[in-house]
């Protein structure tokens, strides 16, 4: 008996080792396999859907990978000219403030008051150079706006992990959703047969509420960059595309996303010829889509909401902030609410098959 | 390594896939479905050993998943396991298709008597496939229809023998109470008489 146990003990340490060590491996793929199930997850409905007129999955996964390719190539094709020309224009602003040799000197500003009052500090505290201090702090500012191209350049590796990230997704990617069912399959295999009805209920409650929340994320946000485009056509803004896209990426964040999105919108509207009344109209335009989103798209492809409280969603974005930055912001609330959506089900389930 | 043969399945998973396939259409809800129908529901079957005296589910479970008995013998119960045997399930059928129609708790408590093999489908996949399959659905609601009026008819039968059973004890009570009443009274009369 005690050695069945010791042995039960030795056979259970060496599989967590195994396992951890597995982790470890595979530790900096993990990542890529997380992204290219979000991906698969978001696929698999429409070659689910061609199946059912006898489409093989890997040829239906194939046109869907040529058209998203073809997608991406106009998208770069028209967003990165945009993108060079905002580029260039920012650069030439920046250069004119630097081609005054005095440019960030206070004097410099003509203000009589504040240039005898630097002199006046200057003769008192010999020490202190004022001028150089304001001087030095805007050499530095420009000094980081050129290095940029040179900070690009130096993350190489950042970019060939890129590269990889390119390649490796859309191969998980494809076996993954050619083999789904296989896949799940072997999975469900695995549970004992204790937990297997629920552990198929947990899966199906899961699927049904968190799923079908990421699967109108997507939605929701190509719906918004397409709307926010439209009105920034309407108000004729330039950039348009690009902010559209800024506004439809930053919309998940719960609360402060269209803040966010709407921030570079009011900055280009300030910096073109345009009018600055424009800024009401764009914020006007703003409001309108916030309230067809919040009004229209999320309840009816949501459906009955996240069932969080709206203070705890608006901690969660802090505290997603706080600890993984940009990610957090857009990935703390569908994580919290995926959890939540486990605990729930578990508390009223676990009970009902007699696990607990 | 050719790339065909990167892609295609290993050959003992296609052999087992046959199988399945081969074993859909002996059982009596899928006898109808076409070969294809029957391979793209064998998708959603997962294959569940049980042991003898396994319980697969037990009465008052939430409905998830339907199973078809590929292997085996397993018994139904109605309370306890400790009771008779309501039903023994033998290959090719199924039970857990209340599930499909009701929200309902399982209504009966499931026992393999011998080592068994079940294919489990769960109650969304099989809903979903009949919606996405309309033809096949079609077919596999039919046939469940069949087999749920059958199934009626043949309780109805034994509900109607039962209730004559019941009507023939209730004429039998009913005889021994008055020959009971005729008893009492004659001793009655006697005990008067003495």
């Amino acid at each position: 008996m005690d050695r069945i146990k010791v042995v039960r003990w030795v056979v259970g340490f060496i599989a967590l080792g195994i396992a951890v060590m597995g982790i470890l491996f595979y530790k900096s793929i993990l990542s890529y396999l997380l992204i290219a199930g979000i991906i698969a997850y978001l696929i698999s409905p429409i070659i689910n859907y061609a199946q059912k007129f006898h489409i093989p999955r890997a040829l239906s996964i194939l046109i869907v990978y040529i058209i998203i390719i073809v997608l991406i190539i106009i998208l770069i094709n028209v967003i990165i000219p945009q993108i060079k020309i905002q580029a260039e224009e920012a650069s030439k602003f920046f250069k004119q403030i630097v081609k005054d040799p005095e440019a960030f000197s206070l004097k410099s500003f003509g203000l009589d008051g504040v240039s005898k009052f630097i002199d006046r500090i200057q003769t008192r505290f010999t020490f202190i150079n004022v001028d150089e201090y304001t001087q030095m702090l805007g050499e530095k500012f420009v000094g980081v706006i050129n290095a940029i191209p040179q900070i690009l350049i130096n993350s190489l590796s950042g970019i060939i992990n890129f590269l990889a990230f390119l390649i490796v997704i859309p191969f998980v990617c494809f076996f993954l959703l050619k083999d789904e069912r296989q896949l799940m399959k072997t999975f469900f295999g695995w549970v004992p047969n204790r937990y297997f009805e629920f552990s198929i209920y947990l899966f199906e409650k899961i699927e049904d509420s968190f799923g079908r929340y990421l699967r109108s994320i997507l939605l929701e946000t190509i719906i918004i960059t397409i709307l926010s485009y439209i009105g920034l056509l309407i108000l004729g803004i330039p950039y348009a595309l690009t902010l559209s896209i800024i506004i439809g990426m930053t919309n998940p964040i719960k609360f402060f996303g269209p803040f966010i999105g709407f921030v570079p919108v009011i900055l280009v509207v300030l910096f073109s010829p345009l009018p600055d009344i424009m800024v009401i109209y764009a914020i006007l335009m703003s409001i309108i889509v916030q309230q067809i989103d919040s009004n229209i798209l999320f309840p009816s492809l949501v459906g009955k909401g996240l069932g969080m409280h709206p203070l705890w969603v608006l901690l969660t974005v802090i505290a997603g902030g706080y600890a993984f930055g940009v990610l957090g912001l857009i990935l703390a609330v569908p994580a919290v609410f995926l959890i939540k959506t486990v605990v729930q089900v578990s508390a009223t389930s676990l009970k009902q098959f007699e696990i607990i | 390594m050719k790339l065909k043969e990167f892609f295609a399945p290993k050959k003992e998973k296609v052999d087992e896939e046959k199988d399945l396939i081969r074993f859909l259409s002996e059982v009596e809800l899928f006898e109808n479905l076409t070969r294809n129908e029957r391979r793209n529901l064998s998708q959603h079957l997962y294959e569940r050993i049980y042991k003898e005296d396994d319980i697969v589910f037990k009465k008052g479970y939430p409905n998830v998943v339907m199973y078809i008995v590929k292997e085996g013998e397993l018994q139904t119960f109605l309370d306890s396991t400790e009771g008779e045997s309501l039903k023994t399930i033998k290959p090719a059928d199924f039970f857990g298709e209340v599930g499909l129609f009701l929200e309902e708790e399982r209504t009966a408590t499931i026992v393999s008597s011998k080592d068994s093999i079940l294919l489990g489908i769960s109650k969304r996949d099989m809903n979903r496939f009949i919606d996405e399959y309309p033809r096949a659905g079609s077919k596999i609601l039919r046939k469940l229809a069949t087999v749920l009026c059958t199934h009626l008819i043949r309780t109805n039968g034994t509900l109607g023998a039962k209730r004559d059973e019941l009507i023939d004890i209730k004429k039998h009570l009913e005889d021994c109470e008055s020959q009971l009443q005729k008893l009492s009274d004659s001793q009655e009369v006697d005990k008067e008489k003495s």
